[in-house]
């Protein structure tokens, strides 16, 4: 009777420590607002001003946002509460806003050549490979 | 330097020419004026018109000549050129002012422009700033001359940024004291150094040609002196401009001595020598360390010796470690160091925090702590290093270098070789992720930062390549020949050089003053143009040099990235191939030439 319980006790926990690990490493869910990328659009450039750090692009200033690593919202609760002396914090900004920005952000695809088709960064690839002997 | 009587017996006819010429050009100014404005129509124009010629030649006022004004054949001012020419300043910053007449005129006439050279600035700032750019580049510092009070003012600006950065310019300003006329008199003060006092190093204002020389020395030793700072020399305009009453009296020094900058206690280097040398991970922070290329060299000796991450943080304005090597960083997010050395860094404060956590040690090695501030200070708050030194970094380096190697233990080395390479591991993790994150955006508008930067760069390498001098000379091809035959063709350029110096009737000495008879240039950028017109050998090999690598050596771009090639077919052996060739006699040359070398040869070593 009491090997039945433990056996049924471990079973329990096996199916629940499952359903936590499939739940951590699953794919992220989708967004809980839908944004629309076309008004994201003048708000990542005028509203907000994201493009004086972020770049126009998103991704040829500091700090890069594409490709865009958050969820939706990760990226909604960072931006209302960064927590990075380096980025402001937005707690007055709609999820509504973000959302949108958020879509837009995704909209804009990655600007990254090889290093191999870029002169200047084969250059330095090679001065730093001669440097730090490799 | 020449000496008074022989400098009037040959100015009294330039002066005089000056004189009469001035007249003459004044006068024929103000008949072009009658002439102009008897000849233009008097018909009415819009207010929206732009000015004609004949419109700016009317508005013109010309200089009143005074035909009997008297003429000082030896103004002070020639005896505080003489003095200046002794700190041997190539070049001095200069917007015009009627509180320096005096000395701008001897720099033009009695020093021929040249030792300083006049460059005209439009603002006193921008001559501030240039000076103090200039003593970075250069190793040595620029001179200004500005006006009474309103230059000074003006300039104010740059000087504090050299006294934050701890570059020495040496800054003159013109004085009159007994100012007539409502323009002169707000330019005149009691006090004129008190103007920039609290962000100088020093400032003095002779009251006689006899003490010139001294304050000018003093002030120029003081300023060059770790912690280094811009001087103030208030120079008084009556004396700039009043006769030497008596020349015999005057001394102009013949020689400069430049004192020694502090070291640290050796006492206190010793100890500081047996906690890095036992020290599990120590760490090296940089502050303003290289005054001179040395300072790089030695910093670069220590981390290789300690096998210890570089720190140089983000002050950015003092480059004191390649970025390129292995050691440059702070050995990454694991590496914990237990013992810390500062080396003129004038904030610790964070590392003190963490060592005292952590129960490691700190060492400061600073000349900051013999610099005297009264009003403005830039030195955190007071920091509990357990090791603080007062000395010169780069001048104290040396010693702690040797004593480190004297305590170390014989598998000391082998121990230190493991972490560097631990430490180098995490640098090429950093600098992959940062080579990766430039790919991104690279075709954006407006250009992104890193392509800037690696634009930049690559330019830079370019020029460095194409004009990098070896042994003083411009790079040239090398060639297998023996030592002997190599010191042959020196002995033959040399004779060679003097052959071609006498036929263009040039003094054999290369450093002999030139001859009295010799034309007077005129001042400013003319002055410059005429000189390179006329003066400069137009021999083809030289035109070649300047413009073109030497044939066999040419510039390659492929997968190994940009480099200097030499001929079609390399047989250097790799290490010969892969930097520039340097002499070992070269490190005692010129340090414009040290400065060109250290890039490549940092980029040679590694851990």
């Amino acid at each position: 009777m009491r090997k039945a319980t433990t056996r049924i006790v471990l079973a329990v926990l096996t199916v629940a420590g499952a359903a936590v690990i499939r739940g951590l490493y699953a794919q992220p869910a989708p967004p809980s607002i839908a944004g629309d990328a076309q008004r994201g659009a003048p708000l990542f450039s005028d509203k907000y001003n994201c493009y004086a750090c972020h770049g126009f692009d998103a991704q040829s200033g500091e700090r890069r946002l594409v490709p865009m690593n958050y969820t939706q919202d990760g990226f909604i609760t960072f931006v209302q509460n960064s927590p990075l002396p380096q980025m402001p914090r937005y707690p007055d900004a709609s999820a509504q806003d973000l959302a949108d920005i958020y879509a837009y952000i995704r909209t804009i695809p990655a600007d990254a050549p090889a290093i191999d088709d870029v002169p200047e960064l084969r250059d330095i690839r090679a001065r730093q490979r001669q440097a730090l002997g490799r | 330097v020449a000496t008074h009587d022989d400098e009037s017996t040959r100015s009294v006819g330039r002066r005089n020419f000056l004189k009469g010429a001035a007249a003459g050009a004044a006068s024929a100014l103000a008949t072009g004026a009658a002439v102009a404005q008897q000849t233009t129509p008097a018909a009415s124009r819009s207010n929206a018109t732009r000015p004609t010629e004949s419109d700016a030649r009317a508005d013109f006022v010309p200089p009143e000549p005074n035909p009997g004004a008297p003429l000082i054949e030896t103004p002070g001012s020639d005896h505080m050129l003489d003095v200046l020419k002794l700190l041997n300043f190539d070049y001095v910053a200069v917007n015009p002012g009627s509180a320096f007449e005096g000395i701008h005129e001897s720099i033009i006439n009695h020093g021929g422009n040249r030792k300083p050279e006049i460059l005209t600035v439009l603002h006193e700032e921008a001559g501030a700033a240039m000076a103090h750019g200039y003593a970075k580049a250069a190793g040595k510092p620029m001179m200004t001359l500005m006006h009474g009070t309103v230059g000074l003012l003006h300039a104010s600006m740059g000087l504090f940024q050299a006294w934050a950065d701890r570059v020495p310019v040496f800054a003159t300003v013109g004085h009159t004291k007994n100012p007539t006329g409502t323009v002169n008199r707000p330019h005149s003060a009691q006090d004129m150094g008190s103007i920039v006092r609290d962000f100088v190093k020093m400032d003095e204002e002779p009251s006689d040609l006899e003490h010139f020389a001294e304050s000018a020395l003093r002030l120029y030793t003081v300023g060059r002196t770790p912690p280094m700072g811009p001087t103030l020399l208030t120079i008084s305009a009556e004396l700039q401009e009043s006769a030497i009453p008596d020349a015999s009296k005057l001394r102009v020094p013949t020689s400069l001595t430049m004192p020694s900058p502090p070291q640290g206690d050796g006492n206190a280097v010793r100890e500081a020598a047996r906690w890095l040398a036992g020290a599990e991970r120590p760490l090296i922070r940089l502050g303003k360390l290289g005054r001179t290329s040395a300072g790089w060299d030695l910093a670069i000796e220590l981390a290789e010796l300690l096998q210890a991450p570089v720190d140089v943080g983000t002050y950015g304005s003092w480059q004191d470690f390649p970025s390129w090597h292995a050691l440059y960083g702070s050995g990454g997010p694991d590496y914990k160091p237990d013992v810390v050395l500062g080396l003129e860094l004038n904030d610790l404060s964070a590392s003190v925090r963490a060592m005292r956590g952590s129960g490691g040690k700190t060492i400061s090695i600073c000349s900051e702590y013999l610099f005297q501030g009264h009003n403005i200070h830039d030195f955190a708050g007071y920091q509990e290093v357990d090791l603080a030194i007062a000395g010169d970094g780069e001048t104290t380096l040396p010693q702690l270098i040797e004593e480190i190697r004297r305590v170390s233990g014989k598998d000391m080395p082998r121990l230190r070789q493991a972490r560097g390479a631990q430490i180098s591991t995490a640098h090429k993790t950093i600098r992959d992720r940062e080579l990766d994150t430039a790919r991104y955006g690279w075709n954006a508008n407006p250009v992104s930062v890193p392509r800037m930067i690696a634009e930049l760069a690559r330019q830079v390498l370019r020029h460095r390549l194409r004009h990098a001098r070896v042994g003083g000379r411009r790079a040239r091809a090398p060639r297998a020949r023996p030592a002997a035959d190599r010191d042959r063709r020196g002995r033959r350029f040399q004779l060679r050089r003097r052959r071609r110096a006498l036929d263009r009737g040039a003094p054999q000495d290369s450093v002999a003053p030139r001859d009295p008879q010799q034309s007077r240039l005129s001042c400013g950028s003319h002055a410059r143009a005429a000189r390179r017109e006329s003066a400069r050998p137009r021999h083809r090999s030289d035109r070649h040099r300047q413009r073109h690598p030497r044939s066999g050596t040419r510039l390659r771009d492929d997968r190994e990235g940009l480099r200097r090639v030499f001929g079609r077919a390399d047989q250097r052996p790799e290490h010969a191939r892969t930097r520039l060739r340097t002499r070992p006699r070269a490190r005692s040359r010129g340090r414009a030439g040290a400065r060109r070398r250290r890039f490549p040869a940092a980029l040679s070593r590694s851990p």
